[in-house]
């Protein structure tokens, strides 16, 4: 029986920062959403995941949330969440990102990013992305 | 021996196709559950063990009655019977948490230790394996893996609002484990045979009645 190589995607702190970046069209620097706010959403999104999903910490972190420094960008430290779940993750740093913004353009796309990241954690389908209004 | 490492991927990837959605944590947090009332409820993990026995002499003229057990898999649970060299049924209790037979009876004859025998029923217990599941004997596995898989998909299914959810599916799968671990001990019990009784001691030297004011602390047959 073939044996698959383990994904690897948005397996690191680094993985997440630079998806969002495509995810919220700010790769080019200087950023609008700079490292550290990314690395504080996406420990915010963490405590959210462990609200709806307590399971995905249960043995990795012993029940507790993980937190990663926010001052540094290229954190390779690996966030130990089950490859299919990865994608909410992303998704609820993305929501959190959006969320600071004022345009309601963003906050629809927060809206969205975060139904996302309910969808993959506590359901099955993904809602469709819609354009802006 | 331990269940092998197929077996376990083969229950886990057959639950994850079923059970979509639902994470590996919490699959082998369920089946510890899962496990911990199979054996329980079937007494199907046993243990022979054997202890060496003290008779009085000149100098312990108050024989020794409490003998400590141990296992290195799991956790004794239960005492189904005492044997001495003679295979003649002892009667005897398990005191716990410390596994430790308390004999009714010191040996009476003129010998430096006996060896008796003493079969007990087992659980599972932490800690598991370095992969989180729990550690469990071969056979369980590889004999009675439908209903290990229904007993998983029930315990599962019983949580609301989840995804693989479904409150009626899940009673139809507990049905089916409980049809499995009834099997198992009733294998246990006939010791895998068919048609056969379940194996007892001849009833002229069962000493499980009051007759004679003699008062025997639990079951010694292998019933």
């Amino acid at each position: 029986m073939p044996q698959a190589t383990p994904n690897t995607a948005l397996a690191t702190v680094k993985d997440y920062i630079t998806d969002a970046r495509v995810l919220l069209q700010d790769q080019v620097s200087p950023y609008r959403y700079d490292d550290g706010s990314l690395i504080t959403s996406l420990n915010v999104t963490l405590l959210q995941a462990r609200h709806v999903r307590p399971d995905l910490f249960v043995y990795k972190y012993c029940g507790e949330v993980p937190q990663f420094a926010t001052d540094d960008s290229q954190n390779t430290s690996k966030v130990w969440i089950e490859p299919q779940f990865r994608l909410g993750i992303l998704f609820g740093l993305v929501s959190h990102a959006y969320s600071r913004d004022q345009e309601d353009v963003q906050d629809a796309k927060a809206n969205e990013a975060m139904q996302v990241f309910n969808a993959v954690l506590t359901g099955l389908a993904i809602p469709p992305i819609k354009g802006a209004a | 021996m331990t269940a092998f490492k197929k077996d376990i991927d083969r229950i886990l990837n057959q639950a994850r196709v079923e059970l979509a959605g639902a994470s590996d944590a919490a699959l082998k947090a369920s089946l510890f559950e899962v496990f911990t009332d199979f054996f329980d409820w079937s007494d199907s993990w046993r243990e022979t063990i054997t202890f060496a026995v003290l008779p009085p002499n000149a100098d312990t003229q108050l024989a020794n009655t409490q003998y400590g057990i141990a296992t290195s898999e799991g956790q004794i649970i239960r005492l189904l019977g005492v044997l001495d060299p003679n295979g003649v049924p002892q009667p005897a209790i398990l005191l716990l948490p410390s596994p430790t037979i308390l004999l009714q009876n010191a040996p009476n004859v003129a010998q430096d230790t006996l060896k008796y025998t003493a079969v007990v029923s087992k659980n599972v217990v932490l800690p598991a394996d370095a992969d989180a599941f729990p550690i469990v004997p071969e056979f369980v596995l590889t004999r009675y893996p439908t209903a290990i898989i229904a007993g998983l998909k029930a315990k599962m299914m019983m949580q609301p609002k989840m995804p693989y959810g479904n409150l009626k599916m899940a009673q139809v799968h507990w049905v089916s484990f409980n049809n499995g671990w009834a099997q198992a001990k009733t294998d246990a019990y006939h010791s895998n045979t068919v048609g056969a009784q379940s194996w007892r001691f001849p009833s002229g030297y069962r000493m499980n009645s009051q007759r004679g004011g003699i008062s025997v602390p639990g079951d010694i047959g292998f019933s």
